[in-house]
């Protein structure tokens, strides 16, 4: 389990008559993760009958079908034919979305465990944190939830013994090798180390999360309590347009 | 217009679910018995991915104030109009004034879908990424992202107009509470010790009453894992068998979540999707494996049931603008399902980003 390499050929597990589990590698990586983001943009684009959805993880995607339009066999026998295709469609031009966010005391509980832990400072904690772009691995656990990694390992944390019953909404979170962003208040086993007034994600807007799976991540610290006042005002009322690299 | 004067043990609305979604997270939702929906639609006129009512267990009671059709279909719940019981897969005339209510289920099946001539709108807003289906945990679509309560005024949206209203599914499906479902083996049936598959398919399991709109608890016989229930977060479908730690399996449903960390033993069918929405808490089912060809020759013939009562309902509306679903409406600003050529302008809001353009959308012939 320790093969750090994609797979060679495409590895399939059916998933009943209308989804095909496709598996890129078997293990945590970023290098897997690019390889399942682009050969769902190289499926996507030819424009194949039948498909309604695919949606990636980790390390593998699943392609959700019409099994009256397109076989499971002729599936998996064109899939298979477009793994060694390395081609990227120009639409796949992922972007590094920056998200402000004011790290410690009320905005991050967590943030003094996180440093009592690593035997750094906060303001270690937060640079270390907020130096890396964060590869967007896939959306999952509520609406909008990014999984991003990977987490510079001097300040990886275990998760808390007792989850919290509510994390506040756009609470920036750290947990293993991971960190992510709550983007609606839920319960939460995560260590809160920071929160970004903006609004991650809004079922009724047209593009209702701010980064989609590929994307990556970068958290700019904010200074006062007033600017995260000031950028929450216009993120709720539509008005903010987060920055991108 | 109707008026919601009971809202009964779980009333949402619910279409066909989102789709395209998944990978932000948001999870397929919809109607759970998809093919009682979509029957539904069709034996009112209407598009079959209208919006309709799912009631569970003890269904509504609804006032209606015009005269409209609608059809009921799905699990038995002893619907009645106006105190007299009516059948279940037809036609039903309703006059204004009428009260349709229900007594209860019956042993046949636990969802009943309701559907009126132009469907139910819950509060005449725009769909919320593509589908007026209710996603109660995250609090949007349908009816302001909750179940309907007591009071509730619902909108109808339009009615086809030369809709004839007299049909009936012949050979509807029946439900009991004892149910083989057929299952494709997979993603992980070999992260199990071999024994496993034998017990899943030789043992009878139990739908335990914390069964819910996002999986069907079982119990049973405990289904071992080689080498521990845990995988790298992948995808999930309608109808994957999870099997956590306890080794009881979990089959999952619409509202499931988009990605799962425990290993997934096996598939129920599509074809069986009705029977698995419809499964009595208490009652009991096994599973029996097919193959994939077989799988999908079941689905086709139960498509075929449902082109029986397809009626030229227009073109349905499913546009999108650089893939992003909108919503489009007609000259009194209800929604339209399907074109109807005689309205010759539709509007619709389309956004480029930013902020939202009002834009007006020429239908010709």
């Amino acid at each position: 389990m320790d093969d750090i390499t994609v797979n060679t050929s495409p590895v399939f597990a059916p998933m009943g008559d209308s989804a095909l589990m496709v598996v890129a590698g078997n293990n945590i990586s970023v290098e897997v993760n690019q390889k399942v983001h682009n050969m769902i943009s190289i499926i996507k684009g030819q424009n194949w009958p039948g498909i309604k959805e695919i949606v990636p993880t980790y390390s593998s995607f699943v392609i959700h079908f019409d099994p009256l339009i397109f076989s499971f066999d002729g599936l998996t026998e064109c899939v298979a034919d477009l793994w060694d295709c390395n081609e990227v469609s120009e639409d796949t031009n992922t972007k590094t979305v920056l998200i402000p966010t004011l790290y410690g005391s009320n905005y991050g509980l967590d943030l003094e465990s996180v440093s009592e832990l690593t035997n750094l400072s906060v303001e270690e904690v937060i640079g270390i944190h907020s130096e890396t772009e964060y590869l967007v691995y896939a959306l999952g656990f509520s609406p909008g939830f990014p999984y991003l990694g990977d987490l510079d390992p001097r300040i990886h944390c275990p998760r808390l013994e007792t989850p919290r019953i509510s994390v506040p909404k756009g609470s920036v979170a750290i947990a293993d090798s991971q960190t992510g962003v709550y983007p609606v208040s839920s319960p939460g086993g995560w260590r809160l180390i920071g929160q970004t007034p903006v609004t991650m994600f809004d079922p009724n807007r047209p593009h209702p999360s701010i980064v989609n799976p590929g994307d990556y991540i970068r958290f700019v610290p904010i200074s006062s309590e007033s600017e995260y006042e000031e950028i929450f005002e216009m993120s709720s009322n539509g008005s903010y347009e987060v920055q991108v690299q | 217009m109707i008026e919601i004067l009971k809202a009964g043990t779980l009333t949402t609305i619910q279409d066909a679910g989102r789709s395209g979604y998944q990978e932000l997270g948001v999870p397929e939702t919809g109607a759970l018995d998809k093919f009682s929906f979509r029957c539904a639609n069709l034996l009112t006129g209407n598009h079959e991915n209208t919006p309709a009512m799912e009631a569970v267990l003890f269904g509504p009671e609804i006032k209606f104030s015009d005269d409209s059709f609608i059809a009921i279909t799905g699990g038995d719940l002893s619907p009645t109009i106006d105190g007299t019981e009516v059948n279940l897969w037809e036609t039903l005339p309703v006059s204004a004034g009428s009260i349709l209510s229900f007594s209860g289920p019956t042993g046949n099946g636990i969802r009943s879908y309701v559907s009126i001539s132009g469907g139910f709108f819950g509060d005449k807003t725009r769909s919320v990424m593509g589908s007026y289906s209710t996603y109660l945990p995250g609090e949007f679509g349908g009816y302001g992202g909750r179940a309907l309560k007591d009071g509730d005024v619902l909108h109808i949206g339009m009615a086809e107009e030369n809709f004839a209203g007299e049909l009936v599914l012949e050979n509807p499906p029946t439900f009991g509470d004892d149910e083989t479902l057929r299952i494709i083996l997979g993603p992980q049936d070999g992260m199990f010790v071999p024994a496993a598959i034998q017990t899943l398919t030789s043992s009878s399991y139990e739908v335990t009453p914390n069964s819910d709109r996002m999986g069907c608890r079982l119990d049973g016989p405990m289904l071992e894992h080689l080498d521990g229930p845990d995988v790298i977060s992948d995808g999930t479908a309608f109808g994957v068998i999870q099997v956590p730690g306890d080794g009881k399996p979990i089959i999952l449903l619409s509202d499931r979540g988009t990605t799962g960390g425990y290993t997934k033993i096996a598939t129920v069918i599509s074809a069986d999707r009705s029977k698995l929405a419809q499964l009595i808490p208490g009652g009991n089912i096994n599973f029996e494996v097919v193959s994939q060809e077989k799988a999908v020759n079941l689905l086709r013939d139960q498509e075929k049931l449902l082109s029986s009562l397809s009626v030229d309902v227009g073109v349905p509306l499913n546009i999108k603008v650089n893939g992003v679903p909108v919503d489009v409406v007609d000259d009194e600003d209800q929604p339209a399902m399907g074109i109807n050529v005689k309205h010759v302008t539709y509007k619709a809001v389309v956004s480029d980003g930013h902020k939202d353009h009002q834009i007006e959308l020429e239908i010709s012939e």
